[in-house]
């Protein structure tokens, strides 16, 4: 269960300052599909990043599981992104020098997963999303679907709650796009995870259950 | 992160950049290989006398000197007219530095003390020559006046000590064998030798007279195992006083009035030597030093020496130090985006500052690592060299030494430096703020 209250998150930009979340309530039940949806900066990535614990907001409480994560210490919130949330952004960001499996096992790593169970669980998660024979190859080697794909494997393979999708598809054409969403979608019913989809995309998100409509930092709908 | 993974990702970060991380282990190689061949040579000088005067030294024996306050400067400012004209006593040693000659009196106080066992004073003499009897050539020696108890403590290769109150007859340096050409060191003993000691200090360099002097004869019952003493030449005490009073024309010399400028003790119990020095110094009026005080004073000199000569060991580390910060913070600037990625899959600040951490101890590690092994490599091409050169008597003398605590204290030295110098660039990547650093292009 995510819960927002009353977050605000304010930047310096000059003299100016910048409110991209001002005083958002929001609520997401678990298993849960929300997109969210709204103009280039009208925060919806700030949103996704203070859900994800990659941003802390300037006021306000972000209740995940009921841990605030407005007051958690980096450690804290490391461990709570290792293995509470995976992230699937739109330039995919795989480590180039990595193979497909190397880069699912990254998140393994840090939680201290011995390698041979790292090795499994990261060929279990791609195969999970149809790469299974892709497991050597490096990013460069990939096409654009398939590194979202690997990308979402390396999102799963900690077994999260919830995963924070930021423009998956923005990089893709839209087949490719429509596929991804569907696997999203997919997962999400599989496996009952939480998914949070940010995405200028009507089309997409109109696969999502809810849509929240994101404008200057409030939600309008 | 577990360690094992902590070092494999640093290590395959460095091998991403192989030419860059190679010139910058390069730099702290450079440092580290300046740095051991110092200490090294310093080492092996080192090992050298100290083990010489250890085999030299009694372990039993103190040398005891009046307490002074005044050093050698006091000399040089007191010649060079710094202040009134002292005045000057007669009889008085060495004006300048004001020393009273030790008399009977010192020599009974200095007995008193617990477990001192005898007080013989250091004879000095400055002898012409020593001549082998039937030889014409004159060769230069040192020589020493020696207590029974010391010269039965004596390393030699062949003869014996002397026996209580015998006279004419000198142990004599290992190196006179190959003077005098005697294969087996056997050969010399009974040889009779002829010391000439001239009638007072003879340093006249304007003066070719050959000064007046008398020969004393001795019989050669012993010679030392070969030492740094190359030109020694030991005689009973009583001997040696004897010839002091006819070079000092003072036939008071060596007696209760004056017994020198140096005593030596010994100490009946080889346990209780520190002991003993530091309750004649309590007397108030005396310096003392054990064997084991004059060796370290002499490692501390030589570890002067090295740390001289480390300094530009240092400073190639210094400079090293700014290439390793310089590589990591290119590394920082390169890698935002992949710390960005880290931070977003559970790493924290420390996990990327560890990473940071590590990579700059290992350039540090290794950088230390093959610089000692290069450092050895020289030092073994120093050894050969000297062995076939300057050296080719002390085959056994090996000038540049490289024992383990060196090994270890260069590494360890260069991986702390790199560790310091990994501090900011690793602080850096670790508060890089992961949303700035995934939006990196």
């Amino acid at each position: 269960m995510i819960e927002l209250r009353q977050v605000t998150r304010t930047y310096k930009m000059g003299d100016q300052e910048i409110h991209a979340l001002d005083h958002i309530d929001l609520e997401i039940a678990d298993g849960e599909f929300v997109a969210v949806v709204g103009p280039s900066g009208s925060g919806k990535s700030t949103m996704l990043h203070v859900v994800g614990g990659l941003d802390t907001p300037s006021s306000g409480q972000v209740l995940v599981d009921s841990q605030d994560l407005a007051r958690a210490s980096d450690r804290e919130l490391a461990a709570f992104r290792n293995r509470r949330v995976g992230f699937v952004f739109q330039t995919f960001n795989l480590q180039p020098t990595y193979t497909a499996l190397e880069n699912v096992a990254l998140p393994l790593v840090f939680a201290k997963v011995p390698p041979q169970t790292r090795r499994l669980r990261a060929q279990t998660a791609l195969e999970g999303v149809g790469l299974g024979g892709r497991l050597r190859h490096k990013p460069s080697e990939l096409s654009g679907g398939e590194r979202q794909r690997v990308a979402i494997a390396r999102a799963l393979v900690t077994d999260p709650a919830y995963i924070l999708a930021d423009e998956p598809t923005g990089n893709l054409d839209t087949a490719t796009g429509r596929e991804i969403i569907t696997l999203l979608d997919r997962l999400h019913q599989e496996r009952l995870i939480t998914v949070v989809l940010v995405t200028h995309d009507r089309e997409m998100a109109a696969l999502a259950d809810r849509q929240i409509i994101l404008r200057d930092g409030r939600i309008v709908a | 992160m577990r360690l094992a993974d902590t070092i494999r990702i640093a290590m395959s970060n460095l091998w991403k950049r192989k030419l860059r991380t190679t010139l910058t282990i390069f730099a702290v190689v450079i440092g580290a290989t300046l740095i051991a061949l110092m200490v090294g040579l310093g080492v092996g000088l080192q090992n050298y006398v100290t083990g010489q005067l250890r085999s030299l030294s009694v372990p039993d024996v103190i040398s005891v000197e009046p307490k002074t306050s005044l050093g050698v400067a006091s000399v040089l400012l007191g010649a060079t007219g710094f202040g009134a004209p002292q005045e000057v006593q007669e009889g008085q040693a060495v004006p300048y530095l004001n020393i009273k000659s030790l008399t009977g009196e010192d020599v009974e106080r200095i007995r008193a003390v617990d477990h001192v066992d005898a007080v013989e004073p250091l004879v000095y003499i400055m002898p012409r020559w020593v001549q082998l009897e039937g030889d014409e050539k004159k060769y230069q020696l040192q020589l020493l006046g020696s207590p029974l108890y010391e010269i039965r403590q004596r390393r030699m290769d062949v003869g014996r000590a002397f026996e209580p109150g015998e006279r004419g007859v000198a142990v004599i340096a290992h190196d006179f064998l190959e003077t005098w050409g005697w294969h087996d060191p056997g050969e010399a003993l009974g040889k009779t030798i002829s010391i000439r000691v001239p009638l007072g200090y003879q340093i006249n360099p304007l003066s070719s007279k050959e000064p007046e002097g008398q020969d004393y004869q001795f019989e050669i019952i012993g010679v030392f195992q070969d030492s740094i003493l190359s030109t020694e030449v030991a005689v009973p005490m009583e001997d040696a006083i004897t010839m002091a009073r006819y070079f000092n024309q003072d036939n008071e010399a060596y007696t209760d009035k004056n017994m020198g400028l140096a005593l030596s003790v010994h100490v009946d119990d080889p346990n209780q030597v520190e002991a003993v020095a530091r309750g004649i110094e309590n007397l108030g009026e005396y310096a003392a030093e054990t064997p084991e005080e004059s060796a370290s004073s002499l490692a501390g000199g030589f570890r002067a020496v090295q740390a001289v000569l480390s300094i530009f060991g240092l400073i190639a580390l210094a400079v090293a130090s700014l290439s390793i910060i310089n590589t990591l913070i290119m590394a920082t600037y390169e890698r935002t985006r992949e710390i960005g990625v880290m931070k977003a899959v559970g790493a924290s600040k420390g996990t990327i500052r560890l990473l940071f951490t590590v990579e700059a101890g290992s350039i540090g590690f290794w950088g230390g690592l093959v610089g000692v092994i290069l450092a050895w490599i020289l030092g073994q091409i120093v050894n050969l060299v000297s062995h076939l050169t300057f050296l080719k008597d002390y085959k056994s003398f090996d000038i540049a030494a490289f024992p383990l605590w060196l090994v270890l204290a260069v590494i360890a030295l260069t991986t702390a430096v790199a560790l310091v110098a990994g501090l900011l660039p690793a602080a850096r990547a670790a508060n890089l703020d992961p949303v700035e650093a995934l939006r990196n292009e």
